[in-house]
């Protein structure tokens, strides 16, 4: 075999290989973010106690929300809205979703649809554009921020 | 004696490694308040070339009225004219680093005018960055107007 030839199948090799690994790894990343929202979807619609348990695992400690008046949320004022009861969904469903991975970081974009209260905000079956950001702390996918922005005609 | 110098070899690196950490850290931020005000100087000044430079190829908008747009969409209306900043004032601005991705948020009062219609307002904008062969670039802006 010329040398030549083998350093090029070298070459191709080194190129190629990494390349594949990162898309598995972001394949595998990607299935792993849409469980994690099929399980916040599950959980906002238990609500109460056991929402607010979920969400203090799955939001990290800098978590953010930006509800669609603009108005932004701690971790521990999201917590405690599930806790109180002032923060309650009856429907929430995910459509157009989007997965982009960045390393150890995914950014979800998508429409979602309300029936429910948080913060004093009224969803009555409005549609929301989100962006989610997950970073992975500790082996687990945590939210880091959520963005609302009602869609208007 | 071997264990010593292993020892000392590895008491050496981490006296190395964390100060660099750190200061990698402290300059993300830095590079990213930077960029930041790239963006608002080049919307105001309508420099398209800029923000083309400034946004990643996968970028996507957010608008305040929910409607999605891509960076080809956004580089052609401003060129086309029919984006046009008038007034950004930014408050509220914060920056998070984690490693190679950074997420800023703050509070603009905004006056532009998009497709021949003036819009003034107060909007709580989301951008986030990703470092991209050795640069940091923009994937991703939302915005949500403050209502009363």
């Amino acid at each position: 075999m010329k040398p030549r030839f083998v350093i090029a199948m070298l070459v191709v090799l080194a190129v190629a290989v990494p390349a594949s690994m990162l898309a598995q790894q972001n394949s595998k990343a990607e299935k792993e973010v849409r469980a994690v929202l099929d399980e916040i979807q599950k959980a906002v619609l238990k609500g109460g106690v056991e929402a607010a348990a979920f969400f203090d695992k799955y939001n990290a400690d800098d978590f953010t929300l930006i509800g669609p008046n603009g108005a932004v949320q701690t971790k521990a004022e999201n917590l405690e809205g599930f806790r109180s009861g002032k923060t309650g969904y009856q429907k929430m469903d995910f459509s157009d979703v989007k997965v982009r991975i960045y390393g150890n970081t995914a950014v979800v974009t998508g429409i979602v649809k309300f029936i429910g209260e948080q913060a004093g905000v009224k969803y009555n079956d409005n549609q929301y554009r989100f962006t989610r950001v997950f970073v992975r702390q500790g082996g687990i996918w945590k939210h880091v921020l959520i963005q609302n922005t009602r869609i208007t005609p | 004696m071997k264990w010593q110098r292993i020892a000392l070899i590895l008491i050496t690196l981490s006296l190395l490694v964390v100060p660099l950490a750190w200061s990698q850290g402290g300059n993300a931020e830095q590079q990213i308040k930077k960029l930041f005000d790239q963006v608002q100087v080049a919307e105001l000044k309508g420099d398209s070339n800029a923000l083309e430079k400034l946004y990643a190829d996968d970028y996507t908008a957010i608008r305040g009225d929910g409607s999605l747009i891509t960076k080809a969409q956004e580089i052609e209306k401003m060129k086309s004219g029919n984006l046009k900043w008038e007034t950004n004032e930014i408050k509220d601005l914060k920056i998070r680093v984690y490693g190679s991705t950074a997420i800023t948020t703050d509070l603009s009062f905004v006056k532009n005018i998009r497709d021949g219609k003036p819009r003034i307002g107060t909007n709580r904008t989301t951008r986030i960055w990703v470092k991209q062969k050795g640069n940091w670039k923009c994937v991703l802006y939302q915005s949500t107007r403050v209502s009363q």
